[in-house]
């Protein structure tokens, strides 16, 4: 089951090691929110579980630190712990989706937003990131942190428990595929 | 722009179906038992796990069959003893300038909605009747729904909407505006306000008008609803972004926010990658041009000149060195590329008496180009 559905039991925290952790959270969640909110959007989440899975891991982040565990690069460990959330609800939310259309209860609406209008700005934009939900899982996330999300080969690596030659290759395939879609598309 | 330039120029760019996140961090607190809490946001309809859960529970207990859950929103609205204002008497398309008041001589020269122009502290509305509710011309109070035109996340109107209701022997027109929000909103809209209005008399048979829009829009007549669709914001044009989508590692939200709700044309500002910061700005308060330069690794700068200037201005030329290049987008403004003195330049043709300029130097030309593919227009 999901774990951010559950209520979390907050451990007894040792005060004084409090303070510089919710500075460390803090700094994360103004510098990172945005793309952590994301990049749990482009591995399937909804808005809301998406919303919820990020408030997790802003907190498991605070409480590990509270407890005095020495972490190094505190993004990705939070992107780490917010792609595995994300991909245990998403999990969860595709065996669920399966069998409820087995038992013919709908099709699981899709939770995808538009931010309103047909912007044919922004089409490129659009059906680029259309064409990257359609990639594999791990090629979808290595884009993802790699370009919305900045972050170098080797941080991506310690995100997904992946080397960093091993991410770089995931991305070189989904670009690869994204071209030939793409071209594909605007052939037709 | 090949395709190679376009799939990396749009990744580095926040996709439509990805919003803008706002929502505070939750509160992080120690002590047994204690529960996180979600931070508080109004309520609504859940999408994702929740409702799967309880379409599973219900088809497993009743067998298959078509089911539809549907969730009652919201509570009752607001009655309507809102504050009255004065009209302006002025009218023009959403976000542009002061308006115009409007004579029987006047022709139409724009393709936009006219709203009527709210007084100063208040933001643009309109309405239409509420079908939940049947509308009868003997009611003092009437259920409409209120649309909010600026940017407002997904805000409700309610306990900002004042009015002006208007009175004579054939019309009854309405007129509502909005006290803004207070700091950055985004642009997502929602659902019209459901809002009680009330009335010192009743409409009968008389024709009941919105005055948000011009011309005034009929509404209901001879004691019954005028089915006219629900005039709703296509307001922002859809390329417009919020500030606080310029580069969040540099600090430039509040220059590009005075920038556009200054300037007549839209603003465009850079999205770049982590390493720039901003070397200078122009003064944002002057309407006419817009001006900025950012800093990047290595020495790179990458400057916008934006607005009234050289051909944009008529009369007036510029001259250009360099050698053409070829089209390359400037946002999502076709423009033409040069290079010149070991730089780049990107031009977009004037256009409604602006034009938009960017100039590059430390920069490929495959990171010119990314940069200024990237480019945002700004909300104003």
């Amino acid at each position: 089951m999901s774990e951010r559905l559950l209520p979390v039991q907050v451990a007894e925290i040792p005060a004084a090691a409090t303070v510089g952790s919710e500075r460390t959270v803090q700094s994360l969640y103004r510098r990172r929110a945005q793309e952590m909110f994301g990049f749990a959007r482009r591995l399937g989440l909804g808005d809301e579980d998406a919303s919820d899975a990020l408030q997790e891991t802003m907190l498991r982040l605070w409480r590990e630190l509270s407890a005095g565990e020495e972490i190094a690069d505190p993004d990705a460990w939070a992107f780490r712990a917010l792609y595995r959330l994300a991909i245990d609800s998403h999990r969860v939310r595709v065996r669920l989706r399966g069998l409820a259309e087995r038992l013919g209860a709908g099709s699981g609406a899709a939770d995808r937003r538009r931010g309103g209008g047909d912007p044919a700005a922004a089409l490129d934009v659009d059906s680029v990131w259309r064409a990257v939900d359609c990639l594999p899982e791990r090629q979808r996330a290595v884009l993802y942190l790699r370009y919305r999300a900045d972050l170098p080969y080797e941080r991506i690596g310690l995100v997904l428990s992946i080397t960093p030659s091993a991410a770089r290759g995931h991305a070189s395939t989904g670009l690869a595929t994204l071209r030939r879609r793409l071209a594909q598309e605007s052939d037709r | 722009m090949n395709t190679e330039d376009r799939i990396e120029a749009a990744l580095w760019l926040r996709p439509a179906d990805e919003r803008a996140y706002m929502e505070p961090l939750a509160p992080l607190v120690a002590g047994e038992g204690i529960q996180r809490l979600r931070p508080a946001t109004r309520p609504r309809a859940r999408t994702g796990l929740m409702p799967l859960v309880a379409t599973l529970a219900v088809a497993l207990c009743l067998g298959a069959g078509a089911l539809v859950a549907s969730l009652a929103g919201g509570g009752p609205a607001p009655t309507g003893n809102a504050p009255t204002y004065e009209l302006t008497g002025r009218v023009g398309c959403f976000g542009q300038g002061p308006g115009f008041t409007p004579t029987s001589s006047w022709v139409d020269l724009h393709s936009c909605t006219y709203l009527a122009v709210p007084p100063q502290g208040y933001g643009a509305a309109t309405w239409g009747l509420d079908p939940a509710y049947s509308y009868s011309g003997t009611d003092t109070d009437i259920h409409i729904l209120v649309t909010e035109w600026a940017c407002h996340g997904d805000t409700p109107a309610t306990g900002r909407v004042a009015q002006n209701v208007q009175y004579d022997s054939g019309r009854v027109i309405v007129t509502l505006a909005l006290r803004p929000l207070t700091g950055a909103q985004t642009c997502l809209g929602s659902p019209g306000t459901p809002y009680v209005l009330h009335l010192d008399q009743a409409v009968g048979n008389r024709g009941l008008f919105d005055g948000g829009t011009w011309p005034v829009a009929l509404m209901a007549t001879a004691g019954e609803s005028y089915q006219t669709p629900l005039i709703t914001p296509t307001p922002q044009p859809s390329n417009w972004h919020q500030p606080m989508d310029c580069s969040p590692d540099v600090d430039t939200a509040g220059f590009f926010k005075g920038a556009s709700m200054t300037a007549t044309f839209d603003v465009y500002c850079a999205v770049l990658p982590k390493g720039w910061s901003v070397r200078s700005t122009g003064d944002p308060s002057l309407p006419a041009q817009v001006n900025i330069t950012y800093a990047g690794p290595s020495g790179a700068t990458l400057s916008l000149a934006e607005g009234a200037y050289c051909e944009a201005v008529p009369g007036t030329t510029c001259e250009r060195l360099g050698t053409i290049i070829g089209p390359a987008m400037f946002g999502d403004l076709k423009g033409t590329l040069a290079s010149a003195g070991g730089g780049y330049w990107l031009i977009v043709s004037p256009k409604n008496g602006a034009m938009w300029t960017a100039s590059g130097t430390g920069l490929s030309l495959d990171e010119f180009k990314a940069l200024c593919a990237a480019l945002i227009a700004v909300a104003k």
